[in-house]
């Protein structure tokens, strides 16, 4: 029986459950860099390809001094420089209509308000039926005070099926160690149901991330080596070009660990070494992450020089440029003992994985920018085509391109025409932009339709986040109790220091040419 | 005119006349040609995702079809077989050419297509299936793509024969002379298709905005009462776009539990349908404009609840936009991002969807219930 009262016939088939739902995206920060940069061409871009809700309105929120009209105008700038798609200006005409603004101080309570009074304007002018996504693009200090706030000002509706629903999005860094992150945690759960609650991890929304899990379990012919007894070791790079650039502040109280490691990369390394799960079902999956997190080796005292390498970019060339080391650039102290490049040789202690090593490498001012997971299969066995043990057979490596180029390849051994049986490796390439000639959405723009529409998979949960912290800090705290004056150096614009090249290479591995 | 993709990055050689037998061979020795002559060791590869069968009426179709493939092919690699059944072969009954469509990679070449023309005179186009069944590549998904403005089981063998051959079989009603009994013949035909095959109308996916639209603004948190209460759909088309109008008011019979009862023609460029719910009645025109292109340009829809009637008006703007241009008071005139989707998108975006649509069915099944009250 249809019972239209309640029910919407008109939407069946059109994937209900992943669709976007009618809101406002408020966003604290709204004049920040990540909104000018991520968010708004975001929201524009999804816009322009018709997957946003038709009721749909954005708010900004900021300290600044501006109206809706200038709010419009700093939304195009940012969509003009940063939107992988041009701004059609038609469009833009009406759409930016969408865009308001609210000026104030997010500690001052008679803020929230005006807030409130803002927000029931824009969802009637819109038939908003009061859902708000409240995305926090603010330093973690704020993260508290605004939150508290909300809660106060009668902003966060009950997690039911006849309320309205508040979302809220957390951006990294939660935290700076286990305590920091678990503080913050408990401030958001006391104020919002970790339901309400969206700690993203943009890499978490990009294509071949995705991808991965369809890789693994849509096709039977990986899943049966993906284990120790097929796999080698695995190496995960994230490797940046860039140096601190106008982060300084930021980086020199944090470092590549707590930057790239905590979040980013053990995310990765989760969905890489994750069982198969039972269902797609967010919390399904996320059960399956967190358990590899539990299962990470922990990294002592005892071991920890054969496991941990961290170091500091000195003074170098990027592209044939001299570019300063560290401890040059500006915003940084000079005697500064904060990590820009960290190498580590993880376990993950189970079944599946017992005795592989994952390296795992990230850092600033590297020859290039790229991130990849390699997977390298073990050896075939020392006879028939690999018995020559001066030129042993490379071995099996799948690839998975992360950025820049979005793809994986596979490297084989095959043989070359003629009448001599010579064997030699080939690389297979498949990589989204060329093969399928469309542009991947941008990680943002993803995750942005994944909070309308209720779907957390792609994001973490309190859990990860303090097992994540839990693992971090045992490093840190070697650190710290380490004293160290002096970190070992690389040059700008080289893969690292040789202590990593050491630290892999005494397992007789090498790091990948990337 | 409806805005064409732009995509100069894809290369094709110039279509090589070869023997039908030697189709397979002859693609192999362009394969190898075309290794040697981009030199300097890179390597050659192929993307392919699926077989693509082309069936063409005239070769005026197929000239037309010819200028898209690229479109496609960009977005989806394939193999694409393009049969002209009404072609004039220079030698014989059959003529085939072929050709390969590849992309520049940084380290090397990528064939994201490979072509094959078979052209027949009319006498002959029964040879076609035929030469598909010995081209198509094993292990990938095989579509249909028919172009023809027949209605494929009007046609017989020929149709019936490529599409054994298929998974998936993509038509367009769009110009369709005859839409009631058109849509009469698909209905039968995809109803005795039992599960095995996804049939799909293009036209389907090209009002699939409006759909959306319609969905999202007559939702029941949005405007409580309008489902239940619509009365009266006034629609206005452009030319050849009534099949398309006739599939849409099929769909919003069958989600919204409409029984047709009666439906005639007000003149030659406008007709009615009355409809039953278990309330009250529900009016729907369409009227067909003298003059545009084959799309949907307005839809009005008139609903009452206890307190208020309602309008909501949605106009097409431009071939980039759709706006609601008169509307309840509660909602302010605003527009959507529609852009008119070229054939060749369509084709390449539904080639990638491998599920029937079950929704598509039933409008196609409500789209028949309204051809048999139709007075002729």
């Amino acid at each position: 029986m249809l019972d239209t009262k309640t029910d919407n016939p008109l939407t069946a088939g059109t994937n209900i459950t992943h669709a976007p739902q009618p809101c406002t995206l408020v966003i604290f920060g709204g004049g920040g860099d990540l909104t000018r940069r991520k968010l708004l061409p975001a929201v524009y871009n999804q816009a322009l390809e018709g997957e946003l809700p038709a009721n749909f309105a954005v708010l900004g929120l900021s300290i600044e001094k501006m109206d809706d009209v200038k709010y419009r105008e700093f939304a195009r700038k940012g969509i003009e420089q940063f939107s992988r798609k041009p701004l059609d200006k038609a469009f833009w005409g009406d759409f930016e209509k969408r865009f308001h603004y609210l000026q104030g101080s997010f500690d001052n309570p008679e803020f929230y308000v005006q807030l409130k009074q803002r927000l029931d304007e824009i969802d009637s002018q819109f038939s908003i039926p009061g859902n708000h996504v409240f995305y926090l693009a603010i330093p973690p200090a704020l993260i508290e005070t605004c939150v508290c706030q909300l809660k106060a000002a009668g902003l966060v509706m009950p997690v039911d099926d006849n309320s309205p629903f508040s979302r809220i999005i957390v951006e990294k860094p939660i935290g700076r160690d286990l305590a920091s992150a678990h503080k913050i945690n408990a401030t958001l759960c006391s104020n919002f149901d970790e339901q309400q609650i969206y700690r993203i991890d943009h890499y978490l929304g990009k294509e071949t991330v995705q991808n991965i899990l369809a890789m693994r379990f849509s096709n039977v012919i990986f899943e049966p080596l993906w284990n120790s007894r097929y796999i080698d070791h695995v190496q995960i790079t994230v490797a940046e070009e860039e140096g601190v650039g106008t982060r300084a502040g930021y980086y020199d109280t944090a470092g590549a660990l707590r930057d790239m490691i905590q979040n980013h990369i053990l995310q990765l390394l989760s969905l890489i070494a994750m069982e198969p799960p039972w269902s797609m079902d967010a919390d399904v999956i996320r059960d399956h992450r967190q358990n590899v997190l539990n299962c990470l080796r922990a990294i002592t005292p005892e071991n920890f020089d054969q496991h941990v390498v961290r170091a500091q970019y000195g003074a170098g060339f990027h592209h044939g440029e001299d570019v300063p080391g560290y401890r040059r650039e500006a915003g940084v102290s000079q005697d500064s003992t904060t990590e820009t490049y960290v190498a580590l040789k993880v376990f993950i202690d189970n079944w599946r994985w017992a005795g592989v090593p994952f390296y795992i490498r990230t850092g600033k001012r590297m020859p290039k920018r790229t991130s990849e997971i390699a997977i390298q299969f073990k050896s075939v066995p020392p006879i028939l085509f690999n018995s020559n043990h001066d030129q042993p057979l490379e071995p099996n490596v799948l690839a998975l391109s992360i950025q820049p180029n979005e793809g994986l390849s596979l490297r084989i051994a095959t043989k070359l025409p003629g009448t001599k049986l010579r064997v030699f490796p080939v690389k297979m390439d498949f990589r989204y932009g060329s093969t399928f000639g469309e542009q991947s959405p941008e990680a943002y723009e993803r995750l942005l339709l994944d909070v309308m529409a209720g779907d957390a998979t792609l994001f973490m949960r309190r859990d990860a986040v303090e097992s994540s912290w839990a693992w971090v800090d045992n490093i840190l705290n070697i650190w710290a109790s380490s004293r160290t004056r002096w970190l070992p150096e690389y040059s700008a614009g080289t893969w690292g220091p040789l202590e990593a090249d050491r630290l892999i290479e005494s397992d007789n591995r090498q790091w990948r040419l990337l | 005119m409806i805005k064409t993709i732009d995509t100069p990055k894809i290369i094709n050689q110039p279509l090589k006349p070869v023997r039908i037998a030697q189709i397979e061979a002859e693609l192999g020795m362009l394969w190898a040609q075309f290794n040697r002559d981009s030199g300097g060791g890179h390597t050659v590869m192929r993307a392919c995702m699926s077989n693509l069968i082309i069936y063409c009426d005239t070769a005026e179709e197929a000239a037309v079809v010819s200028q898209e493939i690229t479109a496609i092919v960009d977005v989806h690699p394939a193999r694409v077989l393009l049969l002209v059944a009404d072609g004039q072969p220079k030698e014989g009954t059959l003529d085939a050419q072929i050709t390969i469509y590849y992309t520049a990679l940084e380290d090397g070449w990528q064939v994201c297509a490979e072509r094959i023309d078979v052209t027949s005179s009319l006498a002959a186009a029964e040879r076609l299936p035929s030469v598909a069944r010995a081209q198509l590549i094993g292990d990938l998904p095989t579509a249909l793509w028919w172009v023809s403005r027949r209605p494929p089981p009007d046609v017989g063998y020929v149709f019936f024969q490529l599409a054994e051959l298929a998974d998936q079989i993509i038509y367009d009603n769009m110009g369709w002379t005859n839409p009631t009994q058109g849509i009469s013949t698909m209905t039968r035909w995809v109803a005795a298709q039992q599960n095995e095959q996804v049939v799909y109308n293009l036209a389907w996916r090209r009002f699939a905005v409006w759909r959306k639209l319609l969905g999202q603004m007559l939702d029941p948190k949005i405007a409580p009462g309008a489902l239940e209460g619509l009365r009266v759909i006034e629609i206005n088309h452009g030319p050849h776009a009534l099949p398309m109008t006739w599939l849409m008011v099929g769909w919003l019979a069958s989600q919204l539990k409409w029984r047709p009862i009666d439906g005639k023609r007000l003149s030659n460029s406008e007709l009615v349908w009355k409809f039953h719910n278990s309330h009250h009645e529900i009016k729907i025109t369409a009227k067909r404009l003298p003059e545009g292109e084959p799309l949907l340009y307005k839809l009005l829809l008139d609903w009452s609840t206890p307190k208020q009637d309602n309008t909501l008006c949605f106009e097409r703007l431009d071939n980039e936009r759709i706006g609601i241009v008169e509307s309840l008071p509660s909602l302010p005139a605003r527009v959507f991002a529609a852009q008119v989707p070229d054939r060749a998108t369509l084709v390449s975006a539904q080639l990638a969807h491998r599920n029937r649509d079950k929704i598509f069915e039933s409008a196609l099944k409500s789209a028949n219930a309204m051809t048999a009250v139709f007075q002729l």
